[in-house]
């Protein structure tokens, strides 16, 4: 038996407990499900490199520069905080395009995921903002590129002026400026990480979403131990692929002209941002009108916060989804271009296809309403299944069941249906057989154990029954089905509560009959070193009498039990 | 916010009678192509408009660069 401490029923380990180790969790997660815990990782690594810069880094124009030299070269390990710290930063990114691309394609931000959706995009524009202004500003390329961004606010209108000088803390990005943004850069990564802490709790609410993009309550497994070994193999590649970059090529993702100090009488050639943001920079330089620019990065933020709301498509996952499967590549091929335009001057030819591919960043979202509808309308006018139905066996539970009843006739004595189960009687001998073969055949995957229960025909002579209850989770008839084990003599357990329930049936009080409570094709298994597909059931939580049918029903505890 | 106590364990093979992941290796070939076949559309539906959109810019650039090469021609003939 698995023990639970008693410290798990406390108030907070229990919900520590409730959202981390039991938690129930789709069974068919692939890696692309990773990039979340990642992501928590990724920002526990900038917090803690983080705290131990900001104590080594001067805030000041004069001093800041030097600092970071000063780390680099005199602090103990400073050079990997340094490094770990940059890098990290880029890696937060491109774990976190991973993860809302996965998002993307197999539709997370669908219903009812809408907040998980909308909180995520919260942390995205939080992670930009921290970015930004924990770039530094007494670099050349920092420097300069804090200046052109900061002064596109002043395209809002009456006040935009107020507020850059504001944000300046002057009339240019000087000392005030550094110390007004590095403040914030502290605290941003503790709200990312309370916003965080809302977006798991918003996932909680409904479960994750699976690749078959399906409701999967039927077939979920704890988080512990299963997701939390797949979530580690993820963690141990991504510091395998973190580390090349820190230790062998820590420069490659930033731009040389940052190891020149910022000078405000010396404008660098082309002014670009880190890699992170070059999709967003070449959307705003597409529109020559600083307002329209603007504007257009505003839209971009919009458009993500809508597209729960604006989907339409009933079908989730683009695995089943032709037109957006195509749709959602060519958008990843869109950015991939942006990303590459952003760093280009602008100059012909780059300035008309940034254009051309910020009009295919939005055509995107403007096409998510009218997709889903198209894509319904040709399900339902196409003849696809119609020809599944005529090519696929065991198209409905009768024709199922005769080819079971065909392949197992050994195992499978008796079938009976009626209105809403279908029963299969077996022998004791061939139980364990049986119950294997419908768990992990191909055809037959009847994977959940919904309950065990006992039935008592204390007008029979041999008395007991045990029946299985099997579910399958998916969209195949028949999904249910019974196994019935007749012909069992004995009932240790059940001696007393049949024995007092049976007398007022039969007068029978000398014959006692029992059945063991194990299986006993289990125990015969169990002496070969072999499982038993099921958990054991161990004690009765409830019993039934069935006037009618003059039979008696327990219903089992499902024990854990040891192998 | 429902939190389910879950009641199963999972039940293995003695070691004697499994092996771990023997089938990672196993027919590779035959994974590959099977991952081709149903990726492939996808994947040129990815690197086509990239590929292309790159080849034309250096194309055009190219181009702009021998320009002054056509104006003189055509300045000689005409």
């Amino acid at each position: 038996m698995v023990r639970r401490l008693s410290i798990l029923k406390q108030p907070i380990f229990s919900t520590l407990n409730n959202h981390l180790i039991d938690y129930p969790t789709p069974s068919n997660l692939s890696y692309w499900w990773s990039f979340g815990s990642l992501a928590g990782l990724c920002l526990v690594i900038q917090i803690i490199t983080g705290v131990f810069l900001a104590m080594h880094y001067t805030p000041h124009v004069d001093l800041a520069f030097l600092s970071v030299e000063h780390i680099m070269r005199d602090v103990k390990g400073g050079w990997l905080l340094r490094y770990m710290h940059a890098n990290g930063a880029s890696m937060f990114f491109i774990v976190v395009y991973l993860h809302i691309f996965r998002g993307l394609y197999y539709g997370s931000y669908a219903s009812p995921r809408e907040l998980v959706w909308c909180l995520g995009v919260v942390i995205l524009l939080l992670m930009i903002v921290t970015a930004f202004i924990g770039y530094g500003k007494l670099r050349q390329m920092s420097f300069w590129g804090a200046t052109v961004i900061t002064s596109l606010a002043s395209a809002i209108p009456v006040v935009g002026d107020t507020i850059v000088t504001w944000l300046w803390g002057g009339f240019s990005v000087d000392n005030a400026t550094l110390n007004r943004f590095f403040s914030p850069h502290y605290l941003l990564p503790f709200i990312i990480a309370g916003a965080a802490i809302l977006h798991l709790a918003a996932l909680h609410q409904y479960g994750s979403n699976n690749p078959l993009g399906i409701n999967s309550s039927v077939d979920k497994i704890a988080f512990y131990p299963y997701f939390y070994v797949k979530d580690l193999v993820g963690w141990v590649a991504f510091a395998i692929f973190f580390s090349i970059f820190v230790f062998y090529a820590p420069n490659v993702l930033g731009h040389p002209d940052n190891y020149i100090p910022a000078n405000p009488m010396s404008t660098p050639a082309h002014i670009v941002p880190e890699w992170y943001f070059l999709p967003v920079y070449a959307i705003l330089r597409s529109i020559s009108n600083k307002s329209g620019g603007v504007a257009a990065i505003g839209l971009v933020f919009v458009s993500l916060f809508a597209l729960p709301f604006i989907n339409t498509s009933y079908v989730r996952s683009s695995s089943f989804r032709l037109i957006h499967q195509k749709l959602f590549w060519l958008l990843l091929a869109d950015c991939l271009l942006l990303g590459w335009i952003g760093c280009q001057p602008v100059e012909a030819p780059y300035v008309t296809i940034g254009q051309i591919a910020s009009v295919g960043f939005f055509f995107y979202f403007a096409i998510t309403p009218i997709l889903g509808k198209l894509e319904a309308r040709l399900i339902q006018n196409s003849n696809v299944c119609e020809d599944l139905k005529k090519k696929r066996r065991f198209v409905d539970n009768q024709s199922f069941f005769k080819s079971l009843i065909a392949t197992l006739p050994k195992w499978i004595h008796q079938f009976q249906k009626s209105k809403h189960e279908n029963i299969l009687y077996t022998n004791p001998d061939y139980l364990f057989q049986l119950l294997w073969f419908l768990k992990y055949h191909t055809n037959t995957r009847f994977q959940v154990l919904i309950d065990i229960c006992g039935v008592d025909h204390p007008s029979r002579k041999r008395r007991f029954e045990v029946v299985y209850n099997l579910l399958r989770a998916t969209a195949k008839s028949p999904n249910k089905v019974l196994i019935c084990a007749k012909q069992m003599r004995r009932c240790r357990s059940l001696q007393r509560d049949g024995h007092d329930l049976s007398n007022r049936y039969t007068a029978r009080d000398t014959q006692r009959d029992e059945l063991p409570m194990e299986n006993i094709a289990c125990r015969e298994r169990e002496s070969q070193g072999i499982a038993n597909p099921w958990a054991i059931p161990n004690r009765v939580f409830e019993t039934q009498l069935n006037g009618e049918k003059k039979l008696f029903i327990f219903f089992f505890f499902i024990c854990e039990r040891e192998v | 916010m429902v939190a389910v106590r879950l009641r199963e364990v999972a039940y293995t093979w003695s070691p004697m009678h499994q092996n771990i992941m023997n089938g990672l290796w196993k027919d590779a070939a035959v994974k590959l192509r099977k991952r081709v076949a149903d990726n492939w559309s996808s994947a040129l539906t990815l690197v086509v408009p990239v590929a292309s959109t790159y080849w034309y810019a250096e194309h055009f650039r190219q181009e702009e660069k021998l320009h002054h090469r056509t104006l003189e021609k055509n300045h000689r003939s005409g």
